[in-house]
Order: structure tokens, then C-alpha cells, then sequence
């Protein structure tokens, strides 16, 4: 096991290096630039400003630059927020993006894996639709419908929930947890009702069952192992895509977390900060990619002869 | 039966209210909440281009002049000034006693200094051309280019500690409207020898002059703003303290507001505009804005460079419908560029103007067909817009009229900002829908936009034009230069390079419990003119 | 205690499997109100002396009166509601089934072959998926509107070029797990080729979680293509699609609700045809019911 994941870590690490290379030269490829902005600067300035940023210079000098830096900590200024660095500006927005994400994919698993069992266990039966019907609400239903439906509710009639911001309390939690994980919890719930049946169909539970173990036995050991691997599959790249925010939820919500960074610094054309988001969120996701393969193999034996 | 069950209800319906009562956020009476849409660009008062951050800024710092409830002109720091006979030479003179909020004394030098700082390319600041473009200050181009390496040749001086003298190469009335905390708040010397830039968004560190100092600063969340004992009239400043907040999403801003989290915001939904004008007439505010929008004409497109084809376009185009029953964003019908903005600015309206729009209509469809177009040739354009809501309304309205009246075929597509930009220069456009905002309220930052010499990407080839405002850059006067200005503007309109369509607005929704709030064209609404009621 | 079934005399698996479809109540159901909806999208418009895109500026916003010809009342262009729901069905649809489809296909594939492979390849094509998972979005939908323009081609592409990407690592939990099943084994012992299994044994044991999966994601890329046209990618007005409907409908929420309740409500039961059509296919074609 630990060679599989000093293998992984060593790999995980030429991804990430692939990954922020291609990005640093590709993204380039883009019409306009940072400071493509203003149509009233006179060309000198515009060529001071660009020298500023070192964006008059070979790009593969300023990339050598910028990994220079990465191996300094040092992602570089913003191009577009002046007073803060890279830096800067995920360590302000990380926690809050990673609290909200992940109580986001607890939920959504939690329940997800609940509603998906009880589906599964009554089949075609009333907890079954219902189940099914509460657990799509998430995808039937986008983000920018149920997030203002709910300020509505809980924020305006009820008064129960600050409407957005970050008043510093749990009560700002409540609303972004809960529609961030909605859409997840359709996708789990679904993944895991499937893989349920058909597990609790497969060979080895019959035989378990046919052995005269409990039921409840039978459920938990053997078919949830089982039934979870795909769901921990899905697991790995939906948790770095949480954790690191959704932009809706973000903006919805008025929380200053770096998810909008994802967008706005594409749009905004701000290299650095594009380059220290594609590092986080790279990384992130090969590590949990790494962690979920590693869950898997440990649930499943049948894996670990691979390996 | 019924009795017992309605007392449970009673009894559920008081549990539930208490709940609501208990679990309810409190909110501080004595902070004004202020949605500014966007995040600030930056706090670094040289460096700072956006409106939002100027807000801000407007209420921590003050410059020579400020503006009053209205946007008018008002002392600031300076409590009095002189011109020169020939309109060139300013002299301001400062307050006695002015202190910073550490105590400090305000010199004069700081405004010498908050000039030259933002003209240095190593700050790498974008506000550099109000002093070489705006308004053109001695000395100023040369240090923005980096031909000068000091100070020593700059038309701004401080003789002596209260007094700054301000030269320029020629008169420029509007001087006074860039004066403010803005474009030119002093720069206190130890704080930033000591600091450098990253001093202007530690509160532990910073250092201000105006109403307020900064006590709070949270990236993409807000700015806290508490009153300077220090301010020299801080005995009028009646509100303790001001928060700014950001509000990307314009439809949550509007809930807050609606549950008393913000007393002013910085935008309003506009599909609820209807709806607001009748619920909320006090608190809705749509005013304009020195922001104007209009249709560019690609010069260099064959079709296009018929002058009898653009007039049809912008004849066709029913303005008024357009606003009200189209994009309905509150935005005023305009006739003309740079008229408007100015009461005192008397300019001419596009050629067509003096008929009805049935009139204009026909007109359009007569020039038209004379250059060749019908139902079986149709023109067909393209028109490059933004992606934001409303400027996507705008384009589908104005490709229906054209269809509608014209048979023109006019394809919209949006465009992501920079892609925007970067196809105005690529010239990969038809029409283009395009926008400008004036630096001050007045005829002349328009005007000066659409010289040939000034953007390139326009085509317009015109010397008549840069030699009438030549002409009037001359005046020393107002009056005079108004005059000249608009027979500029003449000259630009009938060219018809483009179509004039709107003022935009501002729209703001403002607490009943905010008092003195004036609307401004420029938008400059200083907290200190504010008071909060309970 | 082998999976394969041999066939029984006279009717071929297929068959079977299909007969056991037709039984469930529910999936025939959602069929019929499936395809009622998709023959609506597309043959309803014609009904209308209109299109939508013809504007009346005389009709602006009227509500839904139920009234011929505006049924359901018109928007605030003065274009009617419902033939836009319906072209906008048409275009929503088709990208939206579209693009599922060929997303699942590949991602099957892709993650079939890296499953059961094993080894450095399966190594190799996973760092491809974290690659395109961690290369920023908007830049590559940005680059990929320049490369095909702004229009509908450039919407598929930037749709589907991620959204193979978890179909794919799921694909691959699974096969990995089959691969070491003692059927597959059997098979390979018995000099199967590998792409021979990979069709036959894996994939098919994977489909359930991938026709479930797929079912989800035809809504997901209905709604996408609104947050595209944020991008400049997308639908172009004047034409009508689900996403942008939804888009403008939300906005308008609290003083309109019916231009957001026509195409959500269209949406929400397509979605709902497509989970219980995809549990009945589940149930029939699991290799394990037969």
C-alpha cells in the first residue's frame, strides 16, 4: 500500500506539473490580455505597465519566473486586485470556500448514501419515488432557482437565515451548505441505489444471506463496501470541485471565498492569479483522486491483487 | 372543535413568530451600509480606477476641492482658490490646522507629492492621464513617459506649506471637477516612507485626511469605515460609521436591502423597476449617470461607408421604445453625444432629430433604398456587444427595428469583455455597442474621446474636428469654450460615425431611513452628507 | 455460478430484456410522456401562425389567458411564450441528448479500457483526466469559441469536452473491480481478447451506472449552456433554448413567474421521464436478473 501511494504521489506530481505548464502557455492563447481594460491610456503607459508585470518579456522567460516563484511560495501580484498577491487572495478565500464545501460534501453524502439506500431496500415502492423525487430536486431545480427561493423563505418571510454575507456564525453555513450539496445528492443518491441492487443481487450476499446472516449484517458488511465504489469514484473529483466553490453559490450568497476566481481571473485575464488557482485546484484534485483510489482498494480486495 | 384548533394554531403561529423574533439578526443602527456591486479595484488612492473604489476613498480622504450633495463643486482642504487671468494657473489655498487622522499636519507638499505619484511609472498607475489628457498640467506627459525622472518640471507646487499652485499648458475650466479625493488626495510622507503601498489597506497602518479612516478591510467582502475625530469638520459628520459591502449578485443585493442589511445599494433588478416604482417610489432612485451608450459604424466596411446607410440605421431605431418597452432599465433617450450631462452646455442634436419617428422612419427607408438596399439585397451586420443582460436587450431590440423597418438582416453576438475589447482594435465588428463615461460631467471629456488623434480604432478621418477642439482647448472661460465645443460636436454628429442611443442611469434603492441623500450625475454621494435615522 | 445465461429456445436475450422493459409500468410511462413532449418540441410549433422570433411590440408581456393564439401569453419582447418553450425544446433537446450521449459513450469507453487494463495505461490515461479536469474551464471554452467560432458547434464541444471526465473515472472504479471478477478471469484463461472483454464483460456491467448517470446529465448540460452564454458561448438570441429561457425566467421570477414555470416544468419532467426510464432499463438489462 504504501509503495501504490508513494507511486501515486510521485505521478500526481508530474500531473500537476504537466497540468500548470500547459495552462501557463495555453491560456495565453486567449484574445486580450490583463490590461486590455482601459481604451484611454497612452501606449507608453500601457507599455510601462505591461513591463511591470514582466508581460513584455519572452514567455518562456516569465515562465521560468513564475516557477521560480511557486518554488519561493511566491505565486506573484494580481493583476487585477492591485493591493493583494496571489497569495493573498486564496489564503483570504480558502477557508471560507473549504468550510462551506466541506460541509457541503458531507451532506451530500450523507444523505445521498441514506436516500439512495432507502430507495434501494424498497424498491419501486413509495420510499423509492420519493426518495428518487427528493434526491433529483437538486439538478431538476438549478442553483440560481432554489439559492433565491430560499433567501426568500428563510431570509425574508421567515428571518431565520441571513440573506448572504458572513455575519462569522453557523447561521451563514446553513443556506450555501445546503444548496451547494444539492445537486451531489442526486448524483450520490442515484449512484448508490444502483450500485445497491445490483450488488445485493451479486453472488456473494446471496451466498452470505443463503448462509442465514442477519439481513442487517448482510447490509452493512458486505453490500455496502461494495456499493460505495462508485460513489467514492465520483467522490474524488466532485470534492476538489467543491471545496473549491462554486462561483454560483458565491455569488448568490455573498461569500468571499475564491470560488469566483475561477471565473473571474479567465475573465479578467489575470495570469498569476489563474496560475495559483489551476496549482490549488490541481493539486487538490490529485490528492483526493489518490485518496479515493486508496479507499477503494482498501473496501475491495479484489482491487488490492492489482496492485 | 374548531375553537381548540384554531388556539393551537394561534399557539403554533406566536411559538414560531417568537422564534423568528429570538433567531433574527440585530442591526447596528449607527453603521450605513453601502453596496458598492463589484470589488474595489484597490484602496491605493494613486492607483485606484473604479468607481467603487472611489467611494470609498471619497469618504477616507479629502482633496483640494470636494463635492456637496448634488456633486457641486465645494471646498475641501482648500478653503479658497484664485485664477489666473488666462486661466491657467490655480492657486489653492489650505485650511489652517488640518491634520491627518494621526495627527499630522497636512501639508501642501502632500498634494505635490499625490500628483507626482501617480504620474511615476513604477507606482503603474492608469490615472496618470487626468493630469497630461484630462486636463494638461506642465511636466505632467513628461514624467508618465518617463522622460522626466523627478519632480522639478511639474506644473503642481507648493510655494509654502498652505498653498498649491497648479499650472497648466492650457485653460481648463473643468479643473476644479478632478480635484477631489479621487483623483488627487494628498500622500502623507512617513506613513508611506515607512509602508509603501502596502500601507493603504492595513488599518493599523493607514493613514487619511477625511471623514473617515479605514478600520476594517475584508477582501470581496467589504470595507468598514469609522468617523476621523481629526477631520476638520468632523463636528458635522453626523454618521459614526460606514460599511461598504460588495454585491456581485444585483438580485441579492435587492433581498438584503429588503431585510435591512443594506441602507443604499448599488444597483437595482431591473425586471422589478416597474414593480418598484409604484411599491417603493421613495426609495427608488434612477438618475443619470455621465455614462452614454451608442452604436459604432465600422468605417472601413464597404456598406457602412455610405453616410446615407448609417443615417437610415440611426433613423430606424425607435429610441424611446427602446428604452421603455425594451431594455427598460431606466435609461434616457439620447439624441445627441455629449450633450446632457451639462445644464450650462447648450450642444447640438444627430441630423433627424427635429421629425417624429414615423417620419424618421420613412426618411430611413428612403435613404435606404436609394443606396441600394431592399428586400432582395438586404445589409446584413453583425453587432458585438457585452454579454450583461441589458446590453443584449438593447442589441435584440435594435436588430428587431432594423429588421422591422429596414429588412436588415442584424445578427447579435455577445461577447465576453475582453474578447470585446480585443475585437473593437481586431475591427472584427459591424456595429459595435459601445459605451463611454465621462470623467467629469461636462461636454468636453466626451468630445476629446472622439478626436481621430485619441483612438484609433474608430477610423474617422477628420481634421476639421481635432482643429475645432483645438480651438476650443483655448478658451479660458466656461461660457466661451462651450460654445466652441459645440460646434465640435456639429461636426462629429453629422458624420453620423455612429448612433447616439441612451444616457445610462444610475439606479439605487435608499433606505427611508437615510436622510440628505442627493443624487449626482457624477455619483459622488460623500457619507459625511449623510445622516441615519433610527 | 456463472453470469452468462445461454439463451432459451425461441427468443433471443434482447428480447427478453426488452419484454421485461415493457413491464415496468412506470418506464412505459415515462416513455410515452417523453416522446409526447419531443414530438410537441418539434411538430408543435407549426401549429402557430408565428414563429419565436416574431416580435409584436403592440403584445408586449401579456399573461397566460389560455387564449389562442397566446396560449401561455408572450414575453416582454412581445414574443409568444409557448412556441419559444417549444423551439427552445427543440435545440435543448437535441444538444442535451446529444451530448450525454456521446460524453457517456467515451467516457464508457475510455474508462473501460483503463479500469480493466491496468497497469501504466490505466496510470497514464488517468493523469489525462486529472489534466483536463484541472485545466481552467473558462479558458478553454473561451479558446474553444475562438476555435469554432461563437456558434452551436463550439457549445457541443465545450460541453462535452469535460463532461466525459466523471463518467469515465467511475467507468474505471467499476471495471477495475470486474477485472479481477472470476468470469473476466475465466474468460481470458479461455483466450478471449481483451477488447473482446472489455465489450462483452465489462461494459455491459458497468451500463446501469452509466445509463444512470447519463440520465442526469442531460438536464446538466440543458442548464450548462445558460452559464456558457455568461461566456459568449451559447445559444444566440433571438433564438430560444431551454438554458437561456431558464435564465431570464429566473431573473423575472418575483414579478413573472410563468416564464420561468413553462420551461422549468418541461425540464423537471423530462428529468423525471429519464430516471424512471433509465431505473426500467437498469432493471431489464442487469445481467444479474437473468
Amino acid at each position: 500500500m504504501l509503495r501504490f501511494v508513494g507511486r501515486r504521489l510521485w505521478s500526481g506530481g508530474l500531473t500537476l506539473v504537466a497540468l500548470v505548464t500547459l495552462t501557463f502557455f495555453v491560456m495565453r492563447l486567449a484574445p486580450g490580455g490583463p490590461f486590455s481594460r482601459n481604451r484611454k491610456i497612452s501606449p507608453e503607459v500601457q507599455a510601462n505597465i505591461q513591463a511591470a508585470f514582466h508581460l513584455d518579456e519572452p514567455v518562456w522567460m516569465q515562465f521560468g519566473r513564475f516557477v521560480w516563484g511557486v518554488l519561493r511560495f511566491d505565486l506573484g501580484p494580481s493583476t487585477r486586485h492591485r493591493d493583494y498577491s496571489v497569495n493573498d487572495l486564496i489564503a483570504s478565500g480558502l477557508p471560507y470556500s473549504l468550510t462551506i464545501g466541506f460541509w457541503a460534501v458531507v451532506v451530500a453524502t450523507l444523505v445521498g448514501v441514506a436516500l439512495g439506500i432507502a430507495g434501494a431496500l424498497r424498491r419501486n415502492g413509495v420510499t423509492d419515488y420519493v426518495a428518487g423525487i427528493v434526491g433529483v430536486i437538486g439538478i431538476a431545480i438549478p442553483i440560481f432557482v432554489i439559492g433565491p427561493v430560499m433567501q426568500v423563505i428563510f431570509g425574508l418571510r421567515l428571518e431565520w437565515l441571513p440573506i448572504g454575507g458572513w455575519d462569522g456564525t453557523w447561521r451563514s453555513l446553513v443556506l450555501p451548505v445546503i444548496v451547494l450539496a444539492l445537486p451531489n445528492i442526486a448524483y450520490i443518491s442515484r449512484l448508490t441505489r444502483t450500485s445497491m441492487i445490483e450488488t445485493l443481487r451479486e453472488n456473494y450476499v446471496r451466498t452470505a444471506k443463503a448462509k442465514g446472516i442477519g439481513w442487517r449484517r448482510v447490509l452493512w458488511r458486505h453490500t455496502l463496501t461494495g456499493a460505495l465504489l462508485p460513489v467514492i469514484a465520483y467522490l474524488g473529483p466532485a470534492t476538489a470541485a467543491i471545496i473549491t466553490g462554486s462561483i454560483l453559490i458565491e455569488t448568490v450568497f455573498a461569500v468571499p471565498g475564491i470560488g469566483r476566481h475561477f471565473v473571474d481571473a479567465a475573465l479578467n485575464r489575470d495570469y498569476p492569479l489563474v496560475m495559483g488557482i489551476t496549482l490549488l485546484y490541481g493539486g487538490l484534485l490529485i490528492l483526493f483522486n489518490i485518496g479515493t483510489d486508496v479507499v477503494r482498494a482498501l473496501l475491495d480486495p479484489r482491487i488490492r491483487n492489482e496492485r | 372543535m374548531i375553537g381548540k384548533a384554531s388556539r393551537v394554531a394561534r399557539w403554533l403561529a406566536g411559538a414560531a413568530m417568537a422564534l423568528a423574533l429570538a433567531a433574527g439578526p440585530g442591526m447596528a443602527d449607527a453603521v450605513l451600509d453601502r453596496g458598492i456591486g463589484s470589488e474595489w479595484s484597490s484602496l491605493d488612492p494613486q492607483v485606484n480606477f473604479d468607481a467603487a473604489a472611489g467611494w470609498i476613498l471619497m469618504d477616507a480622504y479629502e482633496g483640494l476641492v470636494t463635492y456637496g450633495p448634488g456633486g457641486g463643486v465645494q471646498p475641501g482642504q482648500a478653503e479658497s482658490w484664485d485664477v489666473s487671468e488666462d486661466g491657467k494657473t490655480y492657486t489653492f489655498h489650505l485650511r489652517e490646522g488640518l491634520k491627518w487622522s494621526n495627527g499630522d499636519p497636512v501639508t501642501a507638499q502632500e498634494f505635490v507629492d499625490s500628483v507626482y505619484r501617480t504620474l511615476d511609472p513604477a507606482t503603474v498607475s492608469e490615472k496618470g492621464y487626468y493630469f497630461y489628457s484630462v486636463v494638461k498640467i506642465k511636466g505632467a506627459e513628461a514624467i508618465a513617459n518617463g522622460e522626466a525622472k523627478d519632480a522639478s518640471g511639474l506644473g503642481v507646487t507648493a510655494p509654502d506649506d498652505r498653498t498649491v499652485v497648479i499650472e497648466m499648458e492650457t485653460p481648463a475650466p473643468h479643473l476644479l471637477n478632478i480635484m477631489g479625493a479621487f483623483q488627487i488626495p494628498p500622500l502623507h510622507g512617513p506613513s508611506y516612507a515607512a509602508n509603501g503601498a502596502a500601507g493603504f489597506v492595513d488599518p493599523a497602518k493607514v493613514v487619511t485626511n477625511g471623514p473617515y479612516t479605514i478600520t476594517e478591510v475584508v477582501p470581496q467582502s467589504h470595507v468598514l469605515l469609522t468617523k476621523n475625530p481629526n477631520y476638520w469638520d468632523a463636528a458635522n459628520v453626523k454618521i459614526e460609521q460606514v460599511k461598504y459591502h460588495v454585491t456581485e449578485d444585483v438580485a441579492t443585493e435587492f433581498k438584503r436591502f429588503q431585510a435591512g442589511e443594506i441602507d443604499i445599494t448599488y444597483d437595482v433588478p431591473v425586471n422589478q423597476l416597474e414593480a418598484l416604482k409604484a411599491s417603493m417610489p421613495d426609495a427608488l432612485k434612477v438618475t443619470p449617470s455621465t455614462e452614454t451608450t451608442f452604436y459604432s459604424f465600422n468605417l472601413t466596411k464597404p456598406e457602412l461607408q455610405d453616410i446615407n446607410v448609417r443615417t437610415a440605421l440611426s433613423l430606424a431605431i425607435n429610441r424611446e421604445l427602446l428604452q421603455d418597452k425594451i431594455v427598460k432599465g431606466g435609461a434616457i433617450p439620447a439624441y445627441s453625444f455629449a450633450g446632457g450631462f451639462d445644464p450650462s452646455y447648450d450642444g447640438p442634436m444627430m441630423p433627424g432629430f427635429e421629425l417624429s419617428q414615423p417620419d424618421r422612419e420613412a426618411k430611413a427607408k428612403e435613404l435606404m433604398a436609394a443606396a441600394g438596399f431592399g428586400p432582395d439585397n438586404p445589409l446584413k451586420v453583425s453587432i458585438v456587444t457585452t454579454v450583461a443582460e441589458d446590453r443584449i436587450r438593447l442589441a435584440q431590440g435594435v436588430a428587431l427595428m432594423w429588421k422591422q423597418v429596414l429588412g436588415v438582416q442584424a445578427s447579435v453576438e455577445p461577447m465576453e469583455r475582453k474578447a470585446w475589447l480585443d475585437a473593437f482594435y481586431a475591427g472584427t465588428w459591424d456595429v459595435f455597442a459601445d459605451n463611454l463615461v465621462g470623467d467629469f460631467a461636462g461636454a468636453e471629456t466626451f468630445l476629446a474621446y472622439m478626436r481621430p488623434s485619441a483612438d484609433a480604432g474608430y477610423h474617422w478621418v477628420k481634421p476639421e474636428y481635432d482643429a475645432q477642439m483645438d480651438v476650443a482647448a483655448t478658451m479660458p472661460d466656461a461660457a466661451s469654450r462651450n460654445v466652441e465645443l459645440a460646434k465640435a460636436e456639429k461636426i462629429l454628429l453629422d458624420d453620423v460615425i455612429f448612433a447616439p442611443l441612451a444616457k445610462e442611469p444610475l439606479r439605487r434603492l435608499v433606505s427611508p431611513k437615510v436622510k440628505g441623500y442627493v443624487p449626482s450625475v457624477t455619483d459622488y454621494i460623500n457619507s459625511q452628507f449623510l445622516t441615519l435615522e433610527p | 455460478m456463472s453470469v452468462d445465461v445461454a439463451p432459451q429456445r425461441g427468443t433471443s436475450t434482447f428480447q427478453l430484456q426488452f419484454r421485461r422493459f415493457r413491464q415496468n409500468r412506470l418506464a412505459m410511462a415515462s416513455v410515452v410522456v417523453l416522446v409526447l413532449i419531443v414530438l410537441l418540441c418539434f411538430l408543435g410549433p407549426y401549429a402557430f401562425p408565428f414563429t419565436g422570433e416574431d416580435a409584436d411590440f403592440d403584445f408586449i408581456s401579456t399573461p397566460a389567458e389560455f387564449t389562442w393564439p397566446h396560449l401561455f401569453g408572450t414575453d416582454d419582447f412581445g414574443r409568444d411564450l409557448l412556441v419559444r418553450v417549444l423551439e427552445g425544446g427543440q435545440v435543448s433537446l437535441t444538444i442535451g441528448f446529444l451530448g450525454a450521449l456521446v460524453a457517456g459513450v467515451i467516457g464508457v469507453l475510455y474508462g473501460a479500457v483503463a479500469g480493466y487494463t491496468g497497469g501504466r495505461t490505466d496510470d497514464l490515461m488517468m493523469r489525462l483526466v486529472e489534466i483536463l479536469y484541472g485545466f481552467p474551464y473558462v479558458i478553454l471554452v473561451i479558446l474553444l469559441s475562438l476555435l469554432f467560432g461563437g456558434g452551436n458547434v463550439a457549445l457541443f464541444a465545450a460541453i462535452v469536452f469535460t463532461l466525459w471526465l466523471t463518467p469515465a473515472v467511475i467507468v474505471r472504479a467499476q471495471a477495475q473491480s470486474l477485472a479481477q471478477r472470476e468470469f473476466v478471469q475465466a474468460a481470458r484463461a479461455g483466450g478471449m481478447t481483451s477488447p473482446a472483454i472489455v465489450l462483452q464483460h465489462i461494459v455491459p456491467n458497468c451500463m446501469s451506472t452509466v445509463i444512470v448517470y447519463g440520465s442526469l446529465l442531460v438536464p446538466e448540460v440543458i442548464l450548462s449552456e445558460s452559464f456558457l452564454s455568461f461566456l459568449g458561448i451559447g445559444i444566440k438570441e433571438p433564438q430560444a433554448s431551454w438554458g437561456n429561457l431558464i435564465q431570464t425566467g429566473t431573473s423575472a421570477m418575483d414579478t413573472d413567474l410563468r416564464l420561468l414555470l413553462l420551461p422549468g416544468v418541461l425540464l423537471a419532467t423530462v428529468l423525471l421521464c429519464l430516471n424512471f426510464i433509465a431505473d426500467g432499463l437498469r432493471d431489464a438489462f442487469d445481467p444479474n436478473d437473468r
